[in-house]
């Protein structure tokens, strides 16, 4: 069956196309244009028995702030939610995946950036409630969570058990950005979220470890001012 | 301690002193009697006139010495016990006793009343200094109008109500509670820019003291100070309450001042941030955007008649001018907020070599087939700053590197560490920029004159071609994290971007085994 999808977005046109574009792709789209009206859609799609399988937000929407919407889609269902927005909330961008969106999309984008993005977003949304993902393998790398083991082309690479549990960290939502905030409570506790300098030097170290070559590497990617993605 | 009392003529509660002078000499007088001659005895009455004189006020010592001039007559001077003299000599000795007593009583007590005067002068400044200090701790206008208002209460013992004009003339302040007449009277103060009331020359039968608070040359404000029933201010206090006024005045001209100075200052860079505006919008965007329209509506009328390929061929032109337009809004839009508001940016412990990284992967995405070699050595001090402005930064660097450079040759970037200071260098092989070039690239929007542009587009202003925004707002980025950012050539040729970041004091690290 075909998922389905809110998609939030004030721009007629960029409405259209986007809906067009995800139709062409198979998803099921509703559209909404404002805060008012996505409130409407989800209160009665959420107690249906097809209930909506992914949100895309856009953050400026003419009754309202998207980050309202987000808290209170948040607070009332597990439902994975993308923010698309443009390049000057970049301060309220990461405020937002604190808050629990689940990824974030800068605009101007190109179809395949969101398609990309859905997919991983979608892929996600079981988290919750299945067993989290505990093996990944990129070009010659291979970890296995369970087993807590590192292979870079076959041979066991030595982690520390923080360089561990940051890359389990990123691990546990590859292919999404994992915001600095997020990792630092996450591998060091709630009193280091300020101490962005660790992840920088952690990062540094696993980098050097696991890629080719650490200053373009494949695998532990940056998102600048935002945090780090496990590439897919 | 209130003015009222320092200002009035002065009392004399310590008169003692006097009296004690006087009753030692004349017991002198009655012991050395007979012992010395009058002449010399007469000399002692002198001394006692002129120390009585400095606790006396100038009638008492010349009565006092007038009395004693008698009583000498009287005790001393022969035949005793009458006023009558004998000697001429003796009539003369008195005389010229009673005399220079008299002056010197009247010199000492003048002398005394100018002290006091000057002791008055140098209290009454020092409560202009301290009100003027005062008035400069705060910069909030009606915290020190209150401030002037308890003063002035204090000073005068009356009730003070206040005027303050707004930076335009009108919109009035008040503090205290004027009455309607007070009301009138204080705008007529502040029109006529002079004191009205009582002894002022002007509407004398009030019984209300208006004063103005004088600028340099109109009064920003007046005060109204009520007396209470039968209460007079005297002259030299109202003086004194008018300088107060008028430290309130020039203080409250040079804030005004100050503010149409920076008001005229914000106008100035918003009026330059407009233009850059403009200019960008007039000179960079018109041709990705014909370019565009250009692309989209051949697709939109002849798709049917061109082949696949070409149509997306077409597209890609689309999306390309997208992206640089897309480029250029967030360049222009950044040096708008750099301009705007230099100090609100997010700074960090970042990564050069993350940085660095980031951007290239977008570089590689967007010229996929450029070669890019990239120098980054292991362990480089973190450097804090604003991660997004870095990459956008470097982005702009390498993107102008690729832009005039070549299409097979190398865009090489190197990072080097010192001590205190990181440099990163973009390198490309293109044709260089000229010395009289070197420092303008910087500028937004410094190019060669229209004329010059269209006789003939020499290499330079090749270079310049869709330079405007980047590079300046590369500039404006380097300056808010005190970094340095300048050009040299490179051998044998092209042009090397340099920017050197301050490396700041490591922070806090925790190492594990």
């Amino acid at each position: 069956m075909a998922l389905k999808v809110l998609l939030i977005e004030d721009d007629r046109d960029l409405r259209q196309t986007l809906r067009d574009a995800l139709v062409v792709e198979g998803y099921d789209v509703i559209a909404s244009g404002s805060a008012a009206d996505a409130n409407a859609v989800l209160r009665h799609s959420m107690a249906s028995d097809r209930p909506l399988d992914l949100l895309v937000l856009d953050l400026g929407l003419p009754d309202g702030d998207g980050g309202d919407l987000l808290h209170s889609v948040r607070a009332q269902y597990a439902l994975p939610i993308l923010i698309i927005s443009a390049r000057h909330d970049d301060a309220n961008k990461v405020a937002l995946l604190d808050a629990g969106a689940d990824d974030y999309l800068v605009k101007p984008f190109s179809i395949s950036e969101l398609l990309a993005r859905m997919r991983v977003t979608l892929r996600h949304r079981g988290t919750v409630v299945l067993a989290p993902q505990t093996h990944y393998s990129k070009g010659a790398l291979e970890v296995d969570i369970a087993k807590h083991t590192v292979r870079k082309a076959g041979e066991v690479v030595h982690l520390t058990p923080t360089e561990f549990k940051l890359l389990a960290r990123l691990l546990r939502q590859a292919g999404q950005v994992v915001t600095h905030r997020q990792l630092l409570m996450d591998v060091w506790g709630v009193e280091h979220v300020d101490q962005t300098q660790y992840l920088r030097l952690y990062m540094g170290q696993l980098r050097a470890k696991l890629e080719p070559n650490p200053t373009e590497p494949t695998v532990l990617l940056t998102e600048p001012g935002v945090g780090y993605r496990l590439a897919e | 301690m209130p003015i009222t009392r320092r200002l009035s003529v002065p009392n004399f509660e310590a008169r003692w002193p006097a009296v004690l002078v006087w009753l030692c000499a004349w017991g002198l007088l009655w012991r050395l009697d007979g012992a010395l001659n009058l002449g010399n005895l007469a000399l002692l009455l002198v001394l006692a006139s002129a120390l009585a004189g400095v606790w006396l006020s100038a009638l008492m010592s010349v009565a006092s010495s007038a009395l004693s001039v008698l009583m000498f007559n009287w005790f001393f001077v022969e035949p005793r016990y009458t006023f009558n003299v004998h000697l001429h000599q003796d009539q003369l000795l008195l005389l010229t006793m009673m005399s220079v007593s008299a002056v010197v009583s009247y010199l000492m007590a003048r002398l005394r009343v100018l002290a006091e005067l000057e002791s008055q002068h140098a209290q009454a400044s020092e409560q202009l200094r301290e009100l003027a200090e005062q008035l400069r701790e705060t910069s909030e206008v009606v915290a020190q109008g209150g401030y002037l208002q308890s003063v002035l209460a204090r000073d005068s013992g009356c009730t003070v109500t206040m005027l303050l004009l707004g930076d335009d003339g009108s919109n009035a302040h008040w503090l205290g509670e004027p009455q309607a007449l007070e009301v009138q009277g204080l705008w007529a103060c502040v029109k006529q820019c002079g004191a009205l009331g009582p002894s002022t020359g002007r509407h004398e039968n009030q019984p209300t003291l208006f004063l103005p608070l004088r600028g340099r040359n109109r009064a920003l404000g007046a005060v109204a100070l009520r007396a209470h029933a039968s209460f007079v201010i005297q002259a030299n206090q109202r003086d004194h309450l008018q300088h107060m006024c008028d430290v309130f005045g020039l203080e409250l001209e040079r804030t005004h001042t100050l503010r149409l100075a920076q008001q005229a200052k914000q106008d100035a860079q918003s009026q330059s941030l407009r233009n850059t505006l403009l200019t960008s919008i007039s000179h960079d965007y018109r041709t990705p955007l014909a370019n565009l329209m250009g692309a989209a509506s051949v697709i939109h009328d002849q798709a049917a008649r061109l082949s696949a390929d070409k149509v997306t061929a077409l597209a890609q032109t689309v999306i390309d001018e997208a992206q640089h337009l897309n480029r250029m809004t967030t360049n222009t839009l950044q040096l708008a907020r750099l301009d705007a508001a230099p100090l609100q940016i997010k700074k960090d412990w970042e990564s050069l070599q993350e940085i660095l990284g980031s951007v290239l992967a977008k570089a590689r995405q967007r010229h996929p087939h450029r070669p890019m070699r990239v120098a980054v050595p292991e362990g480089l001090p973190l450097i804090y700053c604003d991660a997004i402005l870095l990459v956008q930064l470097f982005d702009n660097l390498i993107e102008n590197a690729i832009k005039y450079s070549p299409d097979d040759t190398t865009i090489d970037i190197q990072a080097q560490a010192h001590a205190t200071a990181l440099d990163v260098r973009v390198i490309d092989q293109g044709v260089g920029i000229a010395d009289a070039w070197k420092d303008k690239v910087f500028q937004a929007f410094e190019r060669v004159h229209a004329q010059a542009a269209q006789a003939d587009a020499t290499d330079a202003m090749q270079l310049r071609r869709g330079m405007g925004v980047g590079l300046a707002v590369c500039k404006a980025i380097a300056k808010v994290h005190d970094a340095k950012l300048w050009v040299e050539d490179h051998q044998p040729q092209g042009a090397v971007m340099c920017l050197q970041l301050p490396v700041l004091q490591q922070p806090h690290m925790m190492m594990e085994a």
